[in-house]
């Protein structure tokens, strides 16, 4: 029989980082559940995405126990690696201080697309784009519906 | 010493909430935990900079409302519900692992009293569980024996109840430092050294019959030469904390040492090796 679902815990982690340290560890800690049991496993299962920041989705059980789904990390994040920029811009909308390319754009689209709601990878594209557009980040080159 | 840390709840929307997480990752921000109207993020004291944060809000203000109240807590033992309520496990009928509260029944040749304080090692882990396995087979009568990143220091104990001469365990988490202390303490082991900080800290002068690593699979494979070094001719190192489909990445590592795989063992996902030096 499935275990019944007492909850659920999101939180957003570095990869191969996990550890007791606040937010996680109030987090797990107040329901019940062993931080440390969380923090190896994560690990274990995130260590060839090292420090980049994953998505991670716990369900808890009502007996204490619980698994855990990883998602792609969020887009800004990409975008950030891609631009390979510090920060973003000091004021998105006037200034831009740093460009991402259609391509690049494109490969970030592909790598959200089982946690995006969008049919093709052009709708992911465009969603994309738009948070580029929101960090400040210019988009350059001809986008691919820009015949 | 007691780590202060500096909680920011951040009330916003998603978007702003992802930018937002993707700028303090780079900032030293670890982790995230994502609330009903934002998300919560936090740092130890000494690394806070309210002039980075504040600039940080600012630049997105644009996008939409950004609320940020802040707060500082003192690190405690978070893990203490799961701690109150765990149960005593028994391995192979030979040991039983249990917290100092525990009432027990039955007796078992070994017992290993484990108070865990948010540190790693209960046997309730696989990884732990096929580390005291695998020590339960193995000779440590007049052996030296290191313990890297000893965690709770149950192994550390386990090999001084199975008759090893000197034990020296290693941590570079104090919390696990304090508590493997505890627990050597609790078992009234005294053949235990425990050292706070990396391998590195471990002195080159003498060699060890027996190595134990519980880590992870990027921290052994970096401390790999490190082991084979501190490892007497024809001495064992037994290693877990990885995952099975992490193995073939772990054996391409010791290809060039002279080591040869005389045991393997998965329990679940995880997977421990026991290697042994050639003489």
């Amino acid at each position: 029989m499935a275990k019944e679902i007492s909850g659920y815990l999101k939180l957003q982690i570095r990869g191969g980082q996990a550890n007791p340290s606040p937010p996680v560890g109030p987090a797990l800690g107040s329901k019940g559940l062993n931080i440390m049991e969380f923090c190896k496993q994560f690990n274990a299962r995130t260590q060839d995405k090292m420090g980049q920041v994953l998505p991670v989705v716990i369900s808890i059980y009502s007996d204490k126990s619980f698994d855990f789904v990883i998602k792609t990390p969020p887009a800004s994040v990409l975008l950030l690696e891609a631009s390979k920029l510090k920060k973003g811009s000091a004021e998105p909308n006037r200034l831009k201080v740093g460009s991402v390319t259609w391509d690049q754009v494109r490969s970030i689209a592909e790598i959200k697309m089982p946690d995006l709601n969008a049919p093709k990878v052009e709708s992911a594209m465009k969603m994309v784009a738009g948070t580029a557009r929101s960090m400040g980040l210019k988009v350059t080159g001809r986008a691919p519906w820009d015949k | 010493m007691q780590r202060v840390y500096k909680v920011l709840s951040f009330f916003c929307d998603q978007i702003i909430t992802d930018i937002l997480i993707a700028e303090l990752s780079n900032i030293g921000f670890d982790s995230f935990l994502i609330t009903e109207n934002g998300f919560e993020a936090s740092i130890s004291l000494e690394h806070f900079d309210q002039k980075i944060l504040d600039e940080l809000i600012d630049s997105y203000s644009s996008l939409g409302s950004i609320t940020c109240r802040s707060n500082q807590i003192r690190e405690k033992n978070w893990n203490v519900e799961w701690e109150k309520n765990f149960q005593p496990i028994v391995i192979e009928d030979q040991c039983i692992v249990r917290a100092a509260f525990h009432k027990i029944k039955n007796k078992y040749p070994i017992e290993l009293i484990i108070n865990p304080k948010m540190s790693f090692g209960t046997g309730h882990h696989e990884t732990t569980y096929l580390m005291i396995q695998n020590q339960l087979n193995t000779d440590h009568e007049h052996k030296r024996v290191l313990d890297a990143g000893c965690g709770t220091g149950i192994l550390s104990v386990l090999a001084e109840k199975l008759g090893a001469e000197k034990i020296i365990g290693f941590d570079m988490d104090h919390w696990a430092y304090e508590n493997s202390l505890e627990n050597i303490n609790l078992n009234s082991c005294h053949r235990i050294e425990i050292v706070e900080g990396k391998i590195e800290k471990i002195s080159g002068q003498h060699t060890f019959d027996l190595i134990l690593a519980n880590i992870n699979l990027n921290v052994i494979i970096e401390d790999l030469n490190s082991y084979y070094k501190l490892l007497s001719p024809g001495g064992i190192l037994i290693l877990s904390g990885f995952l099975v489909s992490d193995l073939n990445t772990l054996l391409n590592c010791i290809e060039d040492l002279n080591i040869s795989l005389i045991e393997q063992n998965s329990r679940n996902k995880w997977m421990s090796v026991c290697l042994k030096k050639d003489k």
